[in-house]
């Protein structure tokens, strides 16, 4: 019996601007970053890592939040991140330096927390 | 005063044991030097100092703030109120050539907080408006309330009250709590540390109570809250419209110098716990801490802390009995109906 190795890279097509990209996926909610135009788009995969839709935030139950446009994100109050929300700063910064192509789930929640708060700025 | 007595004693026997306790003690001792200093340097600053000197208190838009902040620095020192004015006792400037150590990481985290609400304080002593003033829609105003709100000193003083004073730990899973004034859901999150018990976040500002629903998914708890728009004044209506007549328990941190109606608030969550208690953390302008405090929660645009004989005036006509009363480090309450 021989085993075989399911292949995690995706192909995606961006929701928002149609450019294809490619994608590390996981069984469950999958959330990417499109490199163009940077929309979030949301990638649910079966347990075989078969792609079962691709959605934009307002259609996913994963989110509620609007589409954040990674480029245009800055950290301006360091010093006041609320103690809750720093666990997912390291990743956040990784994420505004261009360091980070891929967010999970959490980490996307905390970014928009750190939005609301005042302390993640939208330029 | 034999209250206020036991409560520091207790809170020194625990802190020979509990280094969080002992940290405490530190952060109280540095904080007490540090925020007094910094006033002395924007009041020297603005010039402010040498009008303090000249100027009586009845002068200033709100005379009793004017009065509250001479009464800090004479907590500390620096001055003596006299005539309604204040004289100083050190020379600003040689004050500030000493600033004082900073090392305490409750302190430390909390820095960038003192120091941006500390220097609205010229304009606020001379007329009336606060820079800070949280509305829920000014970004810096935001990060300030928010970070005020949600550090591991504040955090602290929540899991005493919840813990050591009100024992939530023993409420059962069907317990129903209500968090009378969530915020951002600094609050909400001990409660779901500590308790199995179904929390009812109240605030009224949407753009808290959406960062508050934002925590409580980075927690996976979102089954275990139910958020709910209202001022503590319309408590009751609010949660019957949401099918609650009534809840087993009723958290309140920091609340009533943010209402208008402060008694109306307390009789609000009588209404609403038919047994059980309300958990209840007050400042009060009975101490040092107190009064430094309503110093920086007035620049964010709350109103002064009560003298502690009117919030037990307040809680009397609310009808709530006082089971348990803490008075360090902040005046902590357990009521009953």
């Amino acid at each position: 019996m021989t085993s075989t190795k399911l292949i995690s890279l995706r192909k995606i097509s961006c929701w928002r601007c149609g450019t294809l990209f490619l994608a590390d996926i996981a069984p469950g909610e999958n959330i990417f970053f499109c490199p163009n135009c940077k929309g979030v788009n949301i990638v649910l995969v079966d347990s075989r890592l078969g792609v079962r839709g691709i959605y934009k935030p307002s259609e996913s139950d994963a989110l509620t939040n609007p589409v954040i446009d990674v480029s245009k994100i800055k950290l301006k109050n360091e010093d006041l991140v609320p103690k809750t929300l720093q666990p997912y700063l390291s990743t956040i910064k990784a994420l505004i330096n261009g360091d980070l192509k891929k967010l999970d789930k959490h980490t996307l929640i905390a970014l928009q927390a750190l939005i609301d708060c005042g302390v993640v700025v939208i330029e | 005063m034999r209250d206020k007595a036991l409560s520091l004693l207790k809170f020194g026997v625990e802190a020979l044991f509990s280094k969080e306790k002992r940290e405490w003690i530190k952060a109280i001792k540095e904080v007490g030097e540090y925020v007094p200093w910094k006033i002395v340097q924007v009041l020297y600053e603005s010039k402010l100092a040498k009008e303090m000197a000249a100027k009586p208190f009845s002068e200033y838009p709100d005379p009793k703030f004017a009065w509250v902040v001479a009464k800090v620095l004479e907590d500390y020192g620096y001055v003596k109120i006299q005539s309604n004015k204040v004289e100083w006792l050190k020379q600003p400037e040689k004050v500030l050539s000493e600033p004082p150590a900073v090392t305490s990481p409750l302190l430390l985290e909390t820095l960038g907080v003192i120091d941006r609400v500390v220097s609205t304080l010229p304009e606020a002593l001379r007329t009336g408006s606060k820079p800070l003033l949280y509305t829920g829609e000014a970004q810096d105003a935001k990060a300030v309330f928010a970070k005020f709100l949600d550090n591991t000193g504040y955090s602290q003083m929540r899991m005493m009250l919840a813990r050591d004073v009100a024992h939530m730990e023993k409420l059962p899973p069907s317990a129903l709590v209500v968090d009378v004034g969530s915020g951002i859901g600094a609050s909400v999150t001990t409660l779901l540390e500590l308790t199995d018990a179904k929390i009812i976040a109240t605030d009224p500002y949407p753009e808290n109570l959406k960062i508050l629903r934002n925590l409580v998914k980075l927690m996976n708890e979102e089954e275990r809250v139910i958020i709910i728009k209202t001022r503590g004044e319309e408590l009751s209506a609010a949660l019957r419209r949401a099918g609650i007549e009534s809840v087993d328990a009723a958290f309140m941190v920091n609340v009533l110098h943010w209402s208008e109606y402060p008694v109306k608030v307390l009789k609000e969550v009588r209404k609403v716990l038919r047994d059980g208690f309300l958990a209840m953390m007050q400042g009060t302008l009975d101490n040092k801490r107190g009064r430094l405090a309503a110093v920086i929660t007035y620049l964010m645009g709350s109103s002064i802390q009560p003298w502690r004989h009117e919030l037990l005036k307040w809680i009397a006509q609310a009808k709530f009995k006082v089971k348990k009363h803490e008075t360090f480090p902040i005046d902590m309450f357990l009521l009953t109906p």
